[in-house]
């Protein structure tokens, strides 16, 4: 009887470990993505920090070694680069608390940046200044040693802010290849063939095979090369994707549609897909709009496609009382 | 007798075990039939409907604001 038990107990921990798994495999799925963006701006915050410390570290060091001199240009300048200091820490406070991407851009590039350069053009004036007056020989020593230091502090803080968003740039190229893999087992087991799928495959995995090795590397330029290669890829290698997806679907549809009268939904389908068809060409150079037009064509045949759908599943279900009587009365 | 009831009590216990799980499997067989068999469309649906697969976010680049890093003489 014990044994009995056993088997039963072992049985129900069993099943329940297969749950937790199955669960937690599709949590995980479900949200790498989501990590990957919100980490890439963490990252991103990080960077932009690595730069405004050594921005406020240099206006630090001005401030102690040539804080005293009574010279009304000098002080005046000092005077600047201490409102920049502030500025600049309250930018980087209000940064953080910022999570969104697209928020986050805009303050980058429309308070942070201007904020930043102004700093900068202060703290050119000052090293003007500076080259152009004498000072004590020990001071200048002291005060270029230290600022050497913060010129490596800051060269350590960037390079590792660097490998990490280069990191997670791989990671997110990977994740997307994965989808387009999984979507493309579920069209074969539905019978729908991606007629140009190796080929997008291949291209795709020797990006990121380009990306890897140069990360392995360590070689800027060619981590820089490899990660624009990638970007310009990334609506390339989706248009080309989703294209011959829904083409697929076009085609397994086909009879059905023909069936329920949607020939004209059909029809805008493949037209919108025609339309895109130039801009799928390998080594084409997208113009300003072109982006926006390859996405919207296929975002709205992907649409029509899925209410076509609905609509003829609905149709087929309204006959299927009708078929069933007649069986039954045959 | 003390014996006889031991082994009456494990074969109960034994049975309530077994239509647990049948209880279980069937409820899952049924969940299943529910979802894909009752009307078959969730069948068709997921055979014919075009899944979702928008263009991949960006998730942006590191940010490119300058710095001055000179060191004067």
């Amino acid at each position: 009887m014990n044994k009995i038990w056993r088997i039963a107990f072992v049985m129900i921990l069993l099943m329940t470990i297969v749950g937790f798994v199955k669960a937690e495999e599709d949590v995980n799925e479900s949200l790498s993505d989501d990590v990957i963006a919100a980490n890439a701006i963490e990252v991103r915050y990080e960077h932009l920090k690595c730069k405004v410390e050594f921005t406020t570290t240099q206006i630090d060091l001005v401030d102690e070694y040539f804080g005293e001199d009574d010279n009304n240009t000098l002080s005046g300048i000092i005077d600047k680069l201490k409102d920049n200091k502030d500025t600049l820490n309250n930018d980087i406070d209000e940064l953080k608390d910022i999570t969104v991407k697209m928020d986050f851009d805009e303050y980058a590039v429309k308070t942070l940046k201007p904020d930043m350069l102004e700093a900068n053009q202060n703290l050119f004036d000052f090293k003007k200044y500076y080259k152009e007056h004498e000072f004590d020989n020990e001071t200048k020593t002291e005060f270029r040693q230290e600022l050497k230091d913060a010129v490596a502090a800051y060269s350590d803080c960037v390079n590792d802010k660097e490998n990490k968003m280069n990191q997670l740039v791989l990671k997110h190229n990977k994740n997307i290849r994965n989808k387009w893999a999984k979507i493309a087992d579920k069209l074969e087991k539905k019978n729908i063939t991606i007629s140009n799928l190796s080929a997008i495959k291949d291209e795709y995995a020797g990006l990121i095979d380009d990306l890897e090795e140069a990360i392995d590397s360590g070689d800027k330029e060619q981590i820089k090369d490899a990660i624009q290669a990638l970007k310009d890829a990334n609506l390339h290698l989706w248009a080309r994707f989703e294209t011959s997806r829904l083409n697929g679907y076009l085609e397994r549809l086909g009879p059905m549609a023909e069936k329920y009268n949607q020939g004209q939904q059909m029809k805008f389908v493949r037209e919108k897909l025609n339309d895109v068809k130039p801009f799928l060409e390998k080594g084409y150079k997208y113009q300003e709009g072109d982006r926006e037009k390859v996405r919207n064509a296929l975002h709205d045949s992907g649409e029509k496609l899925k209410n076509m759908t609905k609509d003829m599943l609905k149709e087929r279900l309204k006959e299927r009382p009708n078929k069933g009587n007649g069986k039954g009365k045959g | 007798m003390e014996k006889a009831r031991d082994k009456m009590k494990s074969i109960a216990l034994l049975f309530i075990v077994i239509i647990a799980l049948s209880v279980i499997l069937s409820a899952c067989n049924v969940n299943k039939q529910a979802t894909t068999g009752n009307s078959n469309v969730n069948a068709q649906e997921d055979e014919l409907m075009p899944e979702d697969n928008a263009l991949p976010n960006d998730i942006g680049s590191l940010d490119d604001v300058p710095v001055d890093d000179s060191i004067p003489e």
